[in-house]
Order: C-alpha cells, then sequence, then structure tokens
C-alpha cells in the first residue's frame, strides 16, 4: 500500500513544453528517476538529448485552431494524472504577437482540456516578474500580493493573463489539485533566461544610479521545488526564491562584466531600438528590472511546501558566472 | 638601557626571534641605494626589546588573572620604554626614515587612494534588508564629525530603548534634507551601551530617484511600509518612524516645532501588531538648520519632488546653500508605551487615531520642556 501511494504521483505524467528550462530539467530528472515508469511530453518539437525509453512524446500545436478539444482527447486516451505546465516562455520575443499567442491561448487551451480531461493535479510553473518591478514593492512580496496591476512589458503582461486562467482553476475546477509555482530568476549551468542572455555578453547595459536588489535561484534548487510540487499536492501560488539578495552591480562584478550605466530618461528608447535590431537581450520596457525592487518572499513555501533553497543568490549566481567563463574560455581556444 | 647602544655586545647569540625581526626589518625595506647596516650589530637591542616585552606580558597575565591589583602605572611604564626604544632602535638602523618614506610614497599613489574609496564604487555584499556595512563603516567618520563637532549632540535618556529585542521609535521629522534620521541613528550606535543599530523607514518618492533611493537603502534605509516594518521588528530590529512625513520636513521657520499630524496612525497600528514598545523621541536644533522661508509646490513639480525650498542660503549660493546651519541639538528618548495587545482590534480605528494623537501631544510636551530649557540655538 505504501508502495502504491509512493508511486502514485508518478503515474501518468504530463510535461507540456519541452523547450524551457524548467521543462528540459524536469524530463531529464523524470528520466533518471526510478519510480516513474513512462512519462508523456507534449510540444511541437521533440525535446532533444532524450535517448530514454520511458519518454513518450506527443506532438501537438497548442495554439492551432481547435487544439483544446485535441489536447483533451489525447489527455483522456494516456489516462493523465498530472499536468506540468512549463511552457511559459524564458524570454522575450521580438515577435510578440507569437508570444501572445503561445503564452495566453496556449495555456487557454491547456486549462480547458485538464478541465474536460478531469486530471487530478495541474502545476503551473510562473515567475515573480508577475508582480512587477516597481519602488512602492516593499522589500519581500507575499503571494498575496498579486500580479502588477498594470504591466507595460509584453513578456509579463501575458505571463500575467496565463497565470489568471489557471487560478480560475481553484474556484471552478475544486477537484483539481493547482499550484503555481512562481520562481524567480533561475541560474545554473544549463539555464537560460533573459537576464542571463543579458549577461552572456561582455558590456551589460544599467541604469545610472540605480542599483537593485536581485534574487537568483540555482536550477538545482528550482528543479528540487517542481518534484517536491509534483510527489505531494499543495494547493495555492508559492514563490520559489532563493535565499539572500545581492545588488545588481555586486552580481555584475562577480561575473566580471562591464556595466554601461544610462542615464534613465535616455535608456528606455535606446534599448527598445536596440531591441528591435536584436542587439540587446531584453527589451526597453523590461529595463524596470534593472531598476526596482521585485524581491519575493519564500517563507510560505517553507512553511507549506517544506522547501528550502540550498544554495544562496550569491551562490547560485558564482555557478552560473563559472560556467559562463568555462564556455568563453572554451569558444576562445 | 642607552649604555647597551653605545656598547654593542656582538658576543651574544641571535635567537631564531631575533631572526624573524630582521626578516620583517627586511621586508620594510623598499629602496636598495640605501646602504645596508651589519645585521649583527643590534642584537643586543633586540634582546632588550624582547625582554621587555617578555615583562609586559607577565604583566598582562597578573592583569587577567586578577584585575582589581594591577598596576596600571607599571605596565604605562613598560610600554613606554619599549616605544622609546623601538624608536631608537630603528632610528639607528635607518630604518625609521625609510619606513617613513615608504608610507609618504603610498598615501599619494593613484591605486592606494582609489582602494580607499573603492567602497564608493565597487559595492560589496548586503544583508536581506540592503545595509551594506562597509559603506557604512566608510561614511561613519563624516556623522560622527557631524555628531560630536558640528551639531554637538546631547542625548538625554538613552536607557529608555531597550538593549535587545524588538523597538518602534517615533520622533518629529525637521530640516529640509532629513539630517535627523541620520543622527538619530548615530546616536543608537554611539552612545546606547548595546550600540544597537537602527532601521529607518523612508518615503516612497525617494526611490523613484537615482543615487539618492540606493544611498539610502545601503545605510539602512527600507522603504515606508507595514510589511517591510512588521518583518524587520520581527527580527528584533530598531524600526524608527516618522510619521509626520514630507509635511515635517517642509515646516515653515514660523511654524517650527508645531507637530502636524500624524499620518494614519501607522506607527500605534505596528505597534499593536509586533508587540513593539513605542519610545517616544523629540528632536530639537533640527528646526533651525535650513530655516525655510518660503516653498514652491509648482516648481517642484516637473522634478518629480515634493517641494522646493527657499531658506535665505538656498538657492541663492547654490551647493554652498545646501551646507545646515551649525546649531545645537538635543535628542531626548522618552518613557517607553507600550500597548495592550492582549486583544489587537486592528480595525478600531477610533482607539488607533485616539492613541496616536496622545502619543503626539506626549510628544509635543517634551519638545515644549526642551525648548524652555535650552539655552541659545548656537550654544
Amino acid at each position: 500500500m505504501s508502495e502504491n501511494t509512493k508511486k502514485l504521483w508518478a503515474e501518468k505524467c504530463v510535461v507540456v513544453g519541452a523547450h524551457t528550462v524548467l521543462g528540459r530539467l524536469l524530463i531529464q530528472a523524470l528520466e533518471a528517476d526510478e519510480d516513474v515508469e513512462e512519462f508523456f511530453v507534449i510540444d511541437l518539437h521533440a525535446p532533444e538529448n532524450s535517448n530514454s525509453k520511458k519518454t513518450k512524446f506527443i506532438q501537438l500545436d497548442l495554439i492551432a485552431p481547435g487544439a483544446d478539444s485535441l489536447l483533451a482527447s489525447e489527455l483522456k486516451r494516456i489516462g493523465a494524472k498530472t499536468l506540468i505546465h512549463c511552457a511559459l516562455k524564458d524570454n522575450p520575443s521580438l515577435n510578440w504577437v507569437y508570444a501572445h499567442e503561445l503564452e495566453v491561448i496556449g495555456t487557454m487551451n491547456i486549462v480547458s482540456a485538464a478541465k474536460a480531461a478531469k486530471i487530478r493535479k495541474f502545476i503551473l510553473c510562473s515567475s515573480t516578474s508577475i508582480y512587477g518591478a516597481s519602488p512602492k514593492n516593499p522589500n519581500y512580496i507575499l503571494e498575496s500580493q498579486g500580479p502588477a496591476k498594470s504591466a507595460s512589458a509584453h513578456f509579463v503582461k501575458d505571463k500575467i493573463e496565463a497565470e489568471k486562467q489557471v487560478i480560475k482553476l481553484f474556484s471552478e475546477a475544486p477537484e483539481i489539485s493547482c499550484t503555481v509555482l512562481r520562481f524567480c530568476l533561475v541560474v545554473g549551468p544549463r539555464s537560460s533566461n533573459y537576464f542571463i542572455d543579458l549577461l552572456k555578453r561582455p558590456l551589460v547595459p544599467s541604469l545610472l544610479g540605480y542599483d537593485p536588489l536581485m534574487q537568483f535561484i540555482h536550477e538545482e534548487d528550482a528543479l528540487h521545488a517542481l518534484l517536491l510540487a509534483l510527489r505531494s499536492d499543495h494547493r495555492g501560488e508559492f514563490n520559489i526564491v532563493g535565499k539572500g539578495v545581492i545588488p545588481l552591480s555586486y552580481a555584475l562584478r562577480l561575473a566580471k562584466k562591464t556595466k554601461i550605466p544610462l542615464l534613465s530618461p535616455i535608456a528606455y528608447p535606446s534599448i527598445q531600438f536596440l531591441w528591435n535590431l536584436q542587439m540587446v537581450a531584453v527589451p526597453g520596457q523590461l529595463l524596470d528590472y534593472l531598476r526596482f525592487l521585485w524581491v519575493a518572499d519564500g517563507s510560505k513555501a517553507k512553511q507549506i511546501m517544506n522547501f528550502e533553497a540550498q544554495k544562496t543568490s550569491k551562490e547560485a549566481f558564482l555557478d552560473f558566472a563559472k560556467s559562463n567563463r568555462e564556455e568563453r574560455f572554451e569558444k576562445a581556444s | 638601557m642607552k649604555e647597551n647602544i653605545e656598547k654593542p655586545s656582538p658576543a651574544k647569540k641571535p635567537t631564531p626571534i631575533t631572526s624573524i625581526h630582521k626578516d620583517k626589518i627586511d621586508q620594510i625595506d623598499l629602496s636598495h641605494e640605501v646602504r645596508r647596516p651589519e645585521p649583527m650589530t643590534f642584537s643586543a637591542e633586540i634582546h632588550a626589546l624582547k625582554d621587555i616585552l617578555r615583562k609586559m606580558e607577565t604583566k598582562l597575565d597578573e592583569f587577567y588573572e586578577d584585575p582589581k591589583k594591577y598596576d596600571r602605572r607599571q605596565l604605562e611604564k613598560l610600554i613606554l620604554e619599549f616605544i622609546q626604544d623601538l624608536k631608537i632602535l630603528l632610528k639607528d638602523t635607518g630604518y625609521f626614515p625609510k619606513i617613513q618614506a615608504a608610507l609618504k610614497k603610498d598615501r599619494f599613489k593613484l591605486a592606494n587612494i582609489l582602494k580607499k574609496w573603492k567602497v564608493f564604487f565597487q559595492p560589496g555584499e548586503v544583508d536581506a534588508f540592503g545595509l551594506d556595512r562597509e559603506l557604512e563603516i566608510a561614511i561613519k567618520p563624516f556623522f560622527d564629525f557631524l555628531y560630536f563637532k558640528y551639531f554637538r549632540v546631547s542625548v538625554k535618556g538613552i536607557s529608555n530603548v531597550p538593549s535587545d529585542g524588538r523597538c518602534i521609535l517615533v520622533a518629529n521629522h525637521s530640516g529640509v534634507i532629513p539630517w535627523d534620521g541620520a543622527m538619530l541613528k548615530v546616536a543608537l550606535f554611539n552612545d546606547h551601551p548595546a550600540k544597537r543599530d537602527l532601521r529607518f523607514l523612508v518615503d516612497d518618492f525617494v526611490f523613484h530617484f537615482p543615487f539618492m533611493g540606493t544611498l539610502m537603502n545601503r545605510i539602512g534605509g527600507v522603504r515606508a511600509s507595514q510589511a517591510n516594518a512588521l518583518k524587520l521588528l520581527q527580527e528584533n530590529e530598531i524600526v524608527s518612524v516618522f510619521p509626520e512625513g514630507i509635511k515635517g520636513i517642509s515646516k515653515l521657520y514660523k511654524n517650527r516645532y508645531q507637530l502636524e499630524r500624524f499620518g494614519r496612525g501607522g506607527a500605534v497600528r505596528l505597534a499593536l501588531k509586533s508587540q513593539a514598545p513605542i519610545v517616544p523621541v523629540s528632536i530639537v536644533g533640527a528646526e533651525e538648520i535650513y530655516p525655510l522661508l518660503y516653498k514652491s509646490h509648482v516648481l517642484a513639480r516637473p522634478l518629480g519632488l515634493p517641494f522646493i525650498p527657499f531658506t535665505p542660503l538656498f538657492p541663492w549660493l547654490g551647493a554652498l546653500g545646501t551646507v545646515p546651519l551649525p546649531t545645537k541639538w538635543t535628542i531626548e528618548f522618552g518613557e517607553p508605551i507600550v500597548y495592550d495587545s492582549s486583544h489587537p482590534d486592528l480595525h478600531d480605528d477610533i482607539r488607533v487615531n485616539q492613541e496616536t494623537e496622545k502619543l503626539r501631544e506626549k510628544i509635543q510636551a517634551m519638545l515644549d520642556q526642551q525648548l524652555k530649557d535650552r539655552k541659545g540655538v548656537f550654544s
């Protein structure tokens, strides 16, 4: 009996989104896990580097017309129990129309398919960026604050929209155990997101006179939190963050980067211009995240999920900086 | 001792310690122009120094065992003797001028000057709320100068601030540039026996501006919000609140020491929630540092500032006008107020407002008393 309950979580998992940081990490972890006999991956393209027989790939375009009914019938066919939605984009995209379709319409399709297929559990991998960066934020944002009222960047706006649809499940489908995990910036040797893309170049734009406190989580810790949420049911929203904070300028110093301080009125349009030419990794609107506070409080996850990050923000960032240097060294030699 | 110097006895064998000394002195030697003295000549002096050091050690041991019996004068005499001998030795060996020259050279090297100012350009690690200890230590001398020499702050009733545990300081706010918050922090560090840290709550608008918000955050300021203050109090910190806010620092000179409305009762609500005692604080002297004759809200609007001050010196003298007048300050800490928070009814706005009004009257009474006792603004 105890073995059965132990393995219950591992039955019929469906991972949506195989090409995001967390999706990739989760697929690797599930492949390595002995409890898991088989699991399913839904994406447009097959996951890379997965030659395990456990992985069953289902090709499906989430934004095609009628994707929701198709997805629902697929979920019913395989008898899915748990759905992990990792398909929210890690990086802002110049093609924001497609990004909007994928994040908002895609999530809508996934949510309605999940309701129709009567799955047991739904996990969404969201981000703490939905709180928005603002001088009015408290130093540690609680889950109860909710998403920002007015977000200017499409990257954030779409995530807020997507999350709202999942949160509706709490009231609309109370039989589904629904968990929303809000990760802060995931860093590590295998991760990539807009902040890391920004940092992979030797020159980093920054705003003159602003030096916000930043928060990072190591990818191993992020994966650990995701598996915790998978193994036992925790209803609600949780901030998944690393321990402690480091100022942005200190982080740049640790990574041995040169920062180019820009006057903030000039910085927004010029960075937006460079973004349109794809010469920097962030659009101008996301510069708020290098200017104001958006640090989240992880005490709820500690209390309820019993999750505590093993690595501090600084250690996580140093791990990334080290691997980045090695990468550059290999490229150069 | 002097005989020893005139007639060195080369017969004695150098002990290992002497050779260590010699090595250290060799390390100091930077230039190769000056002729090196004979290595064996001064071993006797070094021996003598060692003897004195040994004597000092035994004296210190005695002191450690029984502090009451210890003879301070004897130890002082030994230390003086040691310094004298060391000086003579260094002079005779020719190392003293060399050390002096090396130090002088170092002081004017650009790299060394930059190293001293490094902390301002290269921020280091911070604590959970953004306080940078290195920066705090680096700027402390300046604030100590203001505290001891410029404003000559005298402190009353500092024992009312608890030595450990949470506490809320509620003070009157004044002066266009809020030096009073900084002086309160320095007072708690310099004059409180437990050298307590102070976290001050800063108004929102500061964080919109470049440099100012970052600097405030690095020296211990936190954005004023109930969530932040509560989290700090839960960690048993001292939090200072200036409930008058912007209205306090923008008081005209003719309205000085007349307390404004105390916000929306946030301080009392905080005390009820966190069960922390409130210590009322009155600061006298800060109102006269910038006598505010007129303030313009219209001119300030495009800059995003709350107001633009006009004092006898500012803006006529430019940056010189921002120098505060050297008034004499007094900071008084009143009796702590502990609220009965056994049944905290946070929605009882009328009670919160009544308590806030009582607190305001108490601080006003403290201010009036201090003003009556004060001899003059500058003395």
